[in-house]
C-alpha cells in the first residue's frame, strides 16, 4: 500500500483539497471555503516550507535548531469531518478493485488530514459497517492508522443502505465517500437521501475492472454471483446479450446519475486500470471532486 | 464423375471429430462472476431475439462441416466427363523446306505454323485430344490423342524445319488412317502451299510474303582462247515472284572475286557468268568456291551455293622400299596426272632395314624384299617376298622358275566376292604370263585375284594387323603385265582399295545420303552441320549419312599418326522447295465416318470446389467475427 501511495504522491496531493458543496453547514458554522490550516491558537502540525508559502509562518525557533525551514499550522476552527465507506462485498475482490477502492480510500483521506479534516474509513459488509479508524486528525494519525487497510478482507455481500442508515453518519460537517461497484439490486438510494437529509457531501465513487466493462467471456455460460451462489445467470453470450450487457451497465450508472443529480449529491465512475495518479490528477480534478 | 485422388475423402473423417468437438464445447461452462446482476438486467435490454442467434453455432457447425465436405472433394480432384462434348484434333503440320521463309513479321512460316496450333490447343475445351502428324521427308505422326496439353505443346516445339521436299500427300493418307481408326474428329492443315482441299480438312495458309531469290546451280570452267587460260564462273538464278534487278558476287576461298547484276525474269533462269584471265593459274587452286546473291529476300538459304575442291586433302602418300622401283614410279607418275594425287618416296631395302620402319604412310610397297616386320598403321603391298613375313598371313614355301614361255596366270572366278569386284573393276582381264614365281601356303582368309593351277598368285584381304594387305607372288620384271593396260587399271584399284577417299562428290542437295569410305588409318570422324551440331561416325567400312540441313558440312577425319583431313561439303536447298507460293494440285480431303468418336469434354472441378470451400470457410469467420467482435 505504501509503495503505490508514496509520499511523493502524497505531498503531490497536499496541494489538492477535497471540495465541499457551498451549502454544508459546518458543525462549527463557518465555510469549508476558509478552512485551511487557520489562524486559530491551537497547534495542529508541521510542515515543510515551499516556496509560495507564507514567510511569516515560518518557525525560526525550528530553523535555528534544525536548519531547515518549516511552517508552523495551526487547526482552523472550521473542521470538517470526511467519512469514507468503502463496499467490502466478495464481488468487490474480483479483479483489482477491491485493492485499488482501498488505495482511493487511503488517498482520499490524506486529502482530509492534510486539511486537517477529521477523518474516518469504514468498511461497510452485509448490514453492518466496520470502522477501520475514526476520527483521525492530523497526518501523523493518519499513517499510524493506514497499515490497517492491509488487513481488509472483501467477503460476503452488501447492503449500503441498510448499514449506512444505521450508523452514526453525523450532521452537516462534512463529506461522505462511499466507494463500491454498485452491482447490485440491493438498495442504495435509501443511503443518499439519508445522508443529504443529514446534510452530509455526498460523493458515490463507482469502481469497475476492464472487464466488468467489456466482458470478454462468449458462449454459453453459467454465471454465478461471487456474493450469493444462489443467484446466477444461465445464457449464451452472444453479440446480441453484450450489447445489452452494455446497456444494462449504461443503465446503472445512468440511474446514479440521475438520482445524485437530484440530490445534489456526485456520482463518479472510474475503470480501475486507471492509474491513482491520473485518477486524482485527472479524472477527480476535472470533475470538481477535488480542487 | 471421376476422382483423381480418391483418398482425399478421408478429409471427411474430421467431420465426426468437429461434431465431437462441438458437442463437448456446447457445454454450458460455469464460471464466478463478481456479480450476477448486471447479466440478469442484461435481459431485459435484449433486443427481440434474433432466431439466427439461437442457431448461430450449429450454423457454424454446419459450414464447417460444409467447407471440410468441399476440401476433401477438392483434394479428391473430382473430374467430370461429359460424353462427345470435345473434339479429337489432329493437326498435319507441313515442316518442308519452304516453311523456313520468313514471314512479314520476321518468324518463319513453321514458327506461324506453330504459333496458330498453339492458340488452337491452348483454346481447346478440356477432354479434347492432340495428334501431330509431321508432313516432311518422312511424313510421321509425332503423337497420337495427347490430352496434356503442355506435354503437346513440348512435342511440338520440337518440330524443326526438315530441309526436305514436302509429302502432303503422305500426311493426309496418315491422317487418313487416323480419322479410319477412329482417333480423330477434326483435322487442320497448316502449310504455305495453296492446295486443293475437299472434305474433312480445315486449311491455314501461314504464307504471307513471297519474294525469293535462289541459285540453282552453280558451274566452274577453265578454257583458253588463243593460248590465254581463263576461268569462267556461272551461276544459274531464278526470281520466283517478281522480275528483278539481282546482283551476284563470286567467292574464292572467301574473297570476292568480282560481282555481276542483271535482270532476272520471274521464273526463268538467268545466268550471272563472270569471266577472268587465269594467269598463272591463279584460279586454279582453291578450296572453295560461291556464288552469293546480295539482294534481300525472305528466304537466305538458297541464296549461295558452295563449291568445295577435294584435291588439297586426297593425297596418297606412298613409301617404296625396292632395289628396282621403276614400274612402280611409272605407273604412280602416270597416275598422278590422271585425278588420283600421289606423292611417293622410294628407299632401298638396305636403307629400310636400317631406319626404324615406316610411319606415316598410307601405302608401303615392299618389292622383292621381306621386312622383319610389317607396318602397323600402313596398308601394304608385296611384291614377290621371298620369305615368310610374321602376320602377313602367309608362309613363303618355295622359289619356282618355268621354262619359257612360262605359265599363263589367269583371274580368278570370284565375280561375288565385293573385294574382288573392286579390285578387277574395269579390268580387260587378260592373262599374265609368268616365268618365275614363289609358293606361298596361306593362314588368313585372303580373295584371290589371280592364280594359276589354283596357286593364288594376286591375293588380298587384311594381315595381322587388321591392315589391307595386297600380294603379287612374282616380280614385275619377270612377268609381262607391266606391259598390260590391266597393270595401270588394277594398280589403280589397288591405290583407291588400300587408300580410300573419304568422298567422291562434294556437292549434295539436303537430305541426300554421304557414303563415307574410311581408310583403316581412321580414327574417328566428326561432321560440325551447317546449325553448329556436332554428330560422330563410326570409321569401320561405308558408313552412310544424312544431310538434315542447308548449307556448310564440316567433315574432320582425324587420322594416325596426328594426321587429320578435313574436308567441306555444300548441301542445297530442295529446288522445289524455294518457290514461295507453289501451288499443289492434288485435292486433299479426309473421310471423317459420321459416327467418329469424339473425345469426352473434361470438367476438372479442383478449382471449383476449393472456391466453394473458401468460401464457406469466410463465411464461417464472418459468421464469428460478428458473434466475437
Amino acid at each position: 500500500m505504501n509503495q503505490i501511495i508514496d509520499e511523493r504522491f502524497l505531498s503531490q496531493l497536499e496541494l489538492f483539497s477535497l471540495a465541499i458543496k457551498d451549502n454544508v453547514a459546518g458543525l462549527f458554522g463557518g465555510t469549508h471555503q476558509s478552512k485551511k490550516y487557520g489562524t486559530s491558537c491551537e497547534f495542529a502540525d508541521y510542515r515543510e516550507y515551499v516556496e509560495g508559502d507564507d514567510i511569516s509562518k515560518i518557525d525560526w525557533n525550528i530553523y535555528g535548531r534544525f536548519e531547515q525551514l518549516y511552517l508552523k499550522l495551526y487547526l482552523d476552527e472550521k473542521q470538517m469531518y470526511t467519512k469514507i465507506y468503502i463496499d467490502a462485498s466478495r464481488s468487490m475482490s474480483f479483479f483489482n478493485k477491491g485493492e485499488y477502492s482501498l488505495r482511493l480510500a487511503a488517498a482520499l483521506a490524506y486529502l482530509s488530514v492534510s486539511e486537517m479534516d477529521r477523518v474516518s474509513i469504514y468498511l461497510v459488509k452485509e448490514h453492518s459497517i466496520i470502522p477501520l479508524f475514526e476520527k483521525i486528525i492530523g497526518r501523523e494519525k493518519f499513517f499510524e492508522n493506514i497499515a490497517k487497510l492491509n488487513e481488509v478482507e472483501f467477503s460476503g455481500d452488501v447492503y449500503l443502505s441498510d448499514a449506512i442508515m444505521r450508523s452514526d453518519v453525523g450532521f452537516g460537517n462534512g463529506k461522505s465517500i462511499i466507494i463500491s461497484d454498485f452491482l447490485t439490486n440491493n438498495d442504495y438510494f435509501s443511503m443518499i437521501d439519508y445522508l443529504r437529509d443529514k446534510h452530509r457531501d455526498v460523493l458515490c465513487i463507482q469502481l469497475l475492472a476492464p472487464e466488468e466493462i467489456n466482458p470478454t467471456s462468449r458462449g454459453k455460460n453459467i454465471l454465478y454471483d461471487s456474493e450469493n451462489s444462489n443467484k446466477f445467470f444461465k445464457g449464451n453470450i452472444t453479440r446480441d446479450l453484450l450489447d445489452a450487457y452494455k446497456k444494462a451497465l449504461t443503465h446503472i450508472q445512468d440511474g446514479l446519475t440521475n438520482y445524485c443529480g437530484s440530490r445534489e449529491a456526485d456520482y463518479a465512475f472510474y475503470d480501475t486500470s486507471i492509474s491513482l495518479r491520473e485518477l486524482f490528477f485527472d479524472k477527480l480534478l476535472n470533475k470538481g471532486v477535488i480542487r | 464423375m471421376s476422382f483423381s485422388f480418391p483418398l482425399g475423402f478421408l478429409l471427411l473423417l474430421a467431420i465426426p471429430v468437429l461434431i465431437i468437438i462441438y458437442i463437448i464445447k456446447n457445454k454450458y461452462k460455469e464460471k464466478v462472476v463478481s456479480s450476477s446482476y448486471i447479466w440478469e438486467l442484461s435481459k431485459k435490454f435484449l433486443k427481440k431475439k434474433n432466431p439466427l442467434n439461437s442457431i448461430a453455432n450449429l450454423l457454424n457447425l454446419i459450414i464447417q462441416c460444409l467447407c471440410i465436405t468441399f476440401l476433401s472433394f477438392s483434394l479428391a480432384e473430382p473430374i467430370f466427363n461429359f460424353k462427345n462434348a470435345s473434339e479429337n484434333e489432329v493437326y498435319i503440320l507441313d515442316a518442308s523446306a519452304s516453311m523456313e521463309m520468313l514471314n512479314s513479321d520476321g518468324s518463319t512460316r513453321l514458327e506461324s505454323a506453330k504459333k496458330e496450333i498453339s492458340d488452337l490447343v491452348d483454346k481447346a475445351s478440356n477432354g479434347s485430344t492432340f495428334t501431330l502428324v509431321v508432313s516432311d521427308s518422312n511424313s510421321r505422326t509425332l503423337c497420337q490423342n495427347i490430352q496434356d496439353k503442355d506435354v503437346f505443346n513440348s512435342i511440338l516445339n520440337r518440330v524443326d524445319i526438315d530441309y526436305s521436299e514436302s509429302s502432303l500427300e503422305n500426311a493426309i493418307s496418315l491422317a487418313q488412317s487416323i480419322s479410319s481408326n477412329g482417333k480423330g474428329s477434326h483435322f487442320s492443315l497448316f502449310t504455305d502451299k495453296e492446295v486443293k482441299i475437299g472434305e474433312g480438312i480445315e486449311t491455314y495458309n501461314v504464307a504471307d510474303t513471297n519474294n525469293n531469290y535462289a541459285i540453282s546451280d552453280f558451274r566452274v570452267n577453265n578454257f583458253k582462247e588463243e593460248d590465254v587460260p581463263y576461268v569462267l564462273y556461272e551461276a544459274d538464278v531464278v526470281s520466283y515472284s517478281e522480275d528483278a534487278s539481282l546482283e551476284v558476287e563470286f567467292f574464292l576461298d572467301d574473297k570476292s572475286i568480282g560481282k555481276v547484276s542483271n535482270e532476272v525474269k520471274q521464273n526463268e533462269v538467268t545466268t550471272f557468268s563472270l569471266k577472268l584471265e587465269n594467269a598463272n593459274d591463279a584460279y586454279t587452286n582453291y578450296s572453295s568456291l560461291k556464288a552469293v546473291i546480295n539482294n534481300e529476300d525472305y528466304l537466305k538459304e538458297d541464296s549461295e551455293y558452295i563449291i568445295y575442291n577435294s584435291e588439297d586433302f586426297d593425297t596418297t602418300e606412298i613409301l617404296i622400299v625396292s632395289n628396282s622401283p621403276f614400274y612402280f614410279e611409272s605407273v604412280f607418275n602416270a597416275l598422278n596426272s590422271n585425278n588420283i594425287k600421289i606423292e611417293y618416296q622410294t628407299v632401298t631395302p638396305a636403307i629400310y632395314s636400317m631406319s626404324a620402319g615406316s610411319v606415316g604412310y598410307d601405302i608401303v610397297v615392299f618389292d622383292g624384299y621381306a621386312p622383319e616386320a610389317l607396318p602397323v598403321d600402313s596398308a601394304v603391298w608385296l611384291f614377290n617376298c621371298g620369305d615368310s613375313i610374321p602376320n602377313s598371313g602367309f608362309y613363303f614355301q618355295k622359289e619356282y622358275t618355268v621354262a619359257d614361255p612360262g605359265i599363263k596366270a589367269s583371274y580368278a572366278n570370284n565375280n561375288d566376292d565385293l573385294l574382288y569386284q573392286e579390285l578387277t573393276k574395269n579390268l580387260v582381264k587378260r592373262d599374265i604370263t609368268i616365268k618365275t614365281y614363289l609358293r606361298y601356303t596361306l593362314n588368313s582368309k585372303f580373295t584371290t585375284i589371280l592364280s594359276y593351277d589354283n596357286l593364288p598368285f594376286i591375293f588380298a584381304g587384311r594381315n595381322g594387323f587388321n591392315q589391307k594387305e595386297i600380294v603379287f607372288n612374282f616380280d614385275l620384271h619377270n612377268s609381262n603385265f607391266p606391259l598390260l593396260a590391266d597393270f595401270i587399271i588394277l594398280m589403280r584399284n589397288c591405290i583407291r582399295y588400300s587408300n580410300p577417299s573419304i568422298l567422291d562428290k562434294f556437292n549434295y542437295k539436303s537430305h541426300d545420303d554421304v557414303v563415307f569410305t574410311f581408310p583403316d588409318t581412321a580414327l574417328s570422324c566428326e561432321i560440325t552441320t551447317p546449325s553448329g551440331t556436332k554428330d560422330y561416325l563410326s570409321t569401320s567400312d561405308l558408313q552412310s549419312y544424312t544431310l538434315d540441313e542447308v548449307g556448310t558440312y564440316s567433315i574432320t577425319v582425324e587420322l594416325a599418326n596426328n594426321k587429320t583431313r578435313k574436308i567441306n561439303i555444300f548441301s542445297s536447298f530442295p529446288v522445289n522447295e524455294r518457290v514461295p507460293v507453289s501451288v499443289d494440285e492434288n485435292t486433299y480431303s479426309i473421310i471423317i465416318s459420321a459416327d467418329a468418336p469424339k473425345a469426352d469434354f473434361v470438367f476438372n472441378a479442383l478449382l471449383s470446389t476449393l472456391i466453394v470451400a473458401l468460401i464457406l470457410l469466410l463465411a464461417d469467420w464472418m459468421l464469428y467475427s460478428h458473434e466475437q467482435f
